[in-house]
């Protein structure tokens, strides 16, 4: 046995205890999770029946733990769990499982097939059968505190614009406060109007808190991973910071994944109990709606529904707060058939979407969303967390819908009566769609019709100008259709592009449609000028640090 | 000579592999390692492990018309095999006689073939679509084959053993239950015990999460 195997197995023994002992006494292989799982339902691949991704676990349990399979590995008739094994499985379990759970809803004996999956995981990673993305991620979150590097400059950037447009403090390291917020990679690289909308919220509520220039990072690349080592020690920073700034709670981000990992994972990770309390940010919002702490005005009118996040409804309980929440701001609210602890997944969670090689399966298996959706015809998706916001928007774009993705934490702030003490550029008592779709651009506008209904005339433009202009998806970041956009947009060249502000990229993605909002422009700039330069092993160095052009 | 060994050792030994494997599993799982969990629970596990005990007894609304073979199927063999089990005069004379010295109410002759025929079309239903279903086939082990032949040869050996004057067939039918009763423990049959710990396990990780599941 090598020693990688070796070590595999090691880890999946080491998991191998009374649940796990029931779950596989029990599975009488009767095939009913498989119905339950999008990643089979949509691929009608049987390898993707979730009791079957628990193949490795269920084969040492067989051959250690019970009569027949210590008996048969004596008389040399099984063939124990070899490196071929792990090999194939890594992808089963780590491409084409988002953990969302719902297969231990339906299972007949009631076995919680995510459980075991996750603890496959930590059989794999301890083997070194891992994508190379999420460990990559990993290092990352352990050398520079997040999965997307060192992203505290952009959190500085951030919460400099959010001061300069609403007027208000972020408070930054400040002790004694009742809470301390972590904040998700996702959030502070592709939404930091959710930040904003924190802001805002809070100096409303008059609630006080801050954010650890420490430990502000919520997602937990561990978990993802299944290396408890590493998200103990991410949790171990969290923790560090709550206790230095005394707060009395974490407040975890809309982020599903990330609120498992505080909330739940987290004291069992570290081995001890937590001196403060964890809530997740819609916890908090119900109740501070409840006290009455959260006044409100203004309803949509758009016919919309909302997308469950699996950790945060079926795993995390936070079930009843999202649906309260998002009443109080919303008056055609339409429900899918399945949903709540049901929902269908998005398909990018539990690190799916962070793994580049996945994107492929991850894409075909939103093709239940889409049924879903298509089924209820909203004019707009809510939800609460922006891991499944950006794979909502990825799978949208990739089935050419148009239908926009907000966050439930911005929607409610976009909804608070305004008070004379603060002054919010943004804010309103105006429906939020309502107020987005009037919007005035600061840039050149570019009008849903130019961007999809009339290719001709856009293809047209682009000509008139391709003699002049260059290749911006040298870039990363850019493909063809966002250097339409920038291009139509009147940024044709390197040159341009280096000297354009983050801002007007930005406002230009916003325009072009919700698909677009989730890019994040911070290093085209840089990206450009060097190109402009014709540095291009600066280029290729530099892109080779970045991930997806962050 | 062989009568003798049926009836008498053959009898006693695969009584008791049986109940020495149950509490053996039973015990293994009360006392086998658990993981504490250091998280403040929202809600009670408790209360929730009771509640998966019998929630999984009903399907899921959603799912309900992916898996109506299953359901359909499933109920109709196991709800026919605890008629016959518990209900059929022979058991309860037998229990009546040997262990509990009380007997109960038994089903009439017709009833008996009813659940029979019921019982049987449950699990040739369940049997044919674990052959022909692409997932069940790829998942069933030799085992899961093979717990399904020894339950059709004892309820097709228990069906004969009703014409009671052959006492050939009353021999098979222990036989065949012998042979059950020894392969129980060692195969997936024993999810007819483990099932309730199994949904307990559940029920209580969602109950101190708030969930229900
Ligand atoms: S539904 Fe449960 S019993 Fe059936 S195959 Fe899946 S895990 Fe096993
Ligand atoms: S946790 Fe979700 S994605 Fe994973 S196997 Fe179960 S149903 Fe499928």
């Amino acid at each position: 046995m090598s020693e990688r195997l070796e070590r595999g197995v090691e880890a999946l023994r080491g998991q191998i205890d009374s649940k796990v002992n029931a779950f596989f006494s029990s599975c009488v292989n009767c095939g009913i999770c498989a119905e339950s799982c999008l990643f089979y339902t949509e691929t009608q691949d049987p390898r993707y029946t979730p009791i079957y991704k628990t193949e490795p676990l269920r084969k040492v349990w067989k051959e250690e733990f019970t009569f027949w399979g210590k008996f048969s590995k004596k008389l040399g008739l099984t063939k124990s769990l070899c490196e071929e094994d792990l090999s194939s499985w890594e992808e089963l379990v780590y491409d084409g499982c988002s953990m969302c759970g719902r297969c231990s809803m339906v299972c007949p004996v009631g076995i919680d097939v995510a459980d075991m999956i996750y603890r496959v995981k930590q059989g794999l990673e301890a083997s070194g059968y891992s994508p190379q993305s999420l460990v990559a991620a990993a290092d990352r979150a352990i050398e520079f505190g997040s999965p997307m590097g060192n992203i505290l400059p952009a959190l500085k950037a951030h919460i400099k614009h959010i001061e300069a447009d609403t007027g208000l403090t972020v408070p930054i390291d400040v002790e004694g406060v009742d809470y301390m917020t972590t904040i998700s990679a996702n959030e502070i690289v592709t939404f930091p109007e959710y930040i904003a909308a924190l802001t805002r919220i809070f100096h409303h509520a008059g609630v006080t808190w801050t954010i650890s220039s420490e430990a502000f990072e919520a997602t937990n690349s561990g978990l993802q991973l299944g290396d408890n080592k590493i998200a103990a020690e991410l949790i171990e920073r969290i923790v560090a910071a709550a206790e230095k700034l005394k707060v009395k709670y974490i407040v975890s981000p809309e982020c599903g994944h990330a609120y498992s990992a505080i909330r739940w994972n987290g004291p069992n990770f570290i081995g001890r109990g937590y001196k403060f309390g964890v809530v997740h940010i819609l916890e908090l919002l119900d109740e501070l709606y409840h006290d009455g702490r959260l006044k409100l005005s203004g309803m949509e009118t758009s016919k919309l529904t909302f997308h469950d996040p699996c950790q945060l409804v079926r795993r995390g309980g936070v079930d009843a707060q999202p649906q309260e929440l998002l009443a109080s701001v919303a008056e055609n609210i339409v429900v899918m058939k399945e949903h709540g602890r049901m929902n269908w997944c998005c398909g990018g969670g539990g690190g799916v979407s962070a793994i580049e090689r996945a994107e492929e399966i991850r894409i075909k298996v939103f093709n239940r969303k889409k049924s879903q959706l298509d089924e209820l015809n909203v004019e707009t998706v809510v939800t609460a967390c922006s891991n499944c916001r950006t794979v909502l928007e990825d799978g949208l774009d990739a089935n050419n819908m148009e239908i926009p993705v907000l966050g439930l934490t911005e929607l409610i702030a976009e909804h608070l009566v305004v008070s004379d003490s603060v002054s919010s550029k943004s804010a309103g008592s105006q429906p939020l769609m309502d107020a987005k779709s009037s919007a005035v651009s600061p840039v050149p506008v570019i009008t849903k019709k130019t961007m999809n209904t009339d290719k001709s005339s856009s293809s047209k433009s682009q000509k008139s100008i391709s003699d002049t202009e260059d290749n911006l998806k040298k870039i990363e970041g850019i493909g063809p259709k966002i250097e339409e956009i920038l291009k139509v947009g009147g940024i044709t060249t390197f040159s341009k592009l280096s000297t354009s502000q983050y801002d007007d990229l930005k406002a230009l993605l916003n325009e072009a449609g919700s698909r677009y909002k989730m890019h994040n422009p911070t290093t085209w700039p840089q990206q450009a000028e060097l190109a402009n330069k014709g540095a291009w092993d600066e280029l290729s160095d530099l892109q080779d640090r970045l991930l997806g052009g962050r | 000579m062989i009568a003798n060994f049926i009836d008498g050792p053959l009898w006693y030994f695969s009584q008791a592999v049986f109940a020495i494997g149950i509490i053996w599993k039973i015990l293994s799982l009360i006392v086998g390692k658990k993981k504490s969990d250091l998280s403040v629970a929202r809600g009670s596990s408790v209360p929730g492990a009771i509640r998966t005990i019998f929630s999984r007894f009903i399907p899921d609304k959603g799912m309900a018309s992916h898996i109506k073979l299953q359901i359909i199927a499933g109920y109709l063999f196991h709800l026919g095999l605890f008629a016959l089990l518990f209900f059929a005069a022979p058991h309860v004379r037998f229990l009546d006689e040997n262990f509990l010295g009380f007997s109960w109410i038994t089903l009439p002759h017709w009833g008996f073939i009813v659940a029979a025929q019921v019982a049987f079309l449950g699990l040739l239903l369940l049997f044919l679509h674990r052959l022909m279903h692409q997932v069940t086939r790829l998942i069933s082990s030799t085992g899961d084959y093979l717990a399904s032949i020894i339950t059709f040869i004892v309820m097709l050996t228990g069906c004969l053993a009703l014409l009671e004057e052959f006492s050939e067939l009353r021999l098979l039918h222990r036989f065949s239950v012998e042979i059950f009763l020894i392969y129980f423990p060692f195969s997936s049959l024993m999810h007819a015990f483990t099932f309730v710990p199994s949904r307990a396990f559940t029920g209580a990780w969602f109950g101190r999460r708030g969930i229900k599941s």
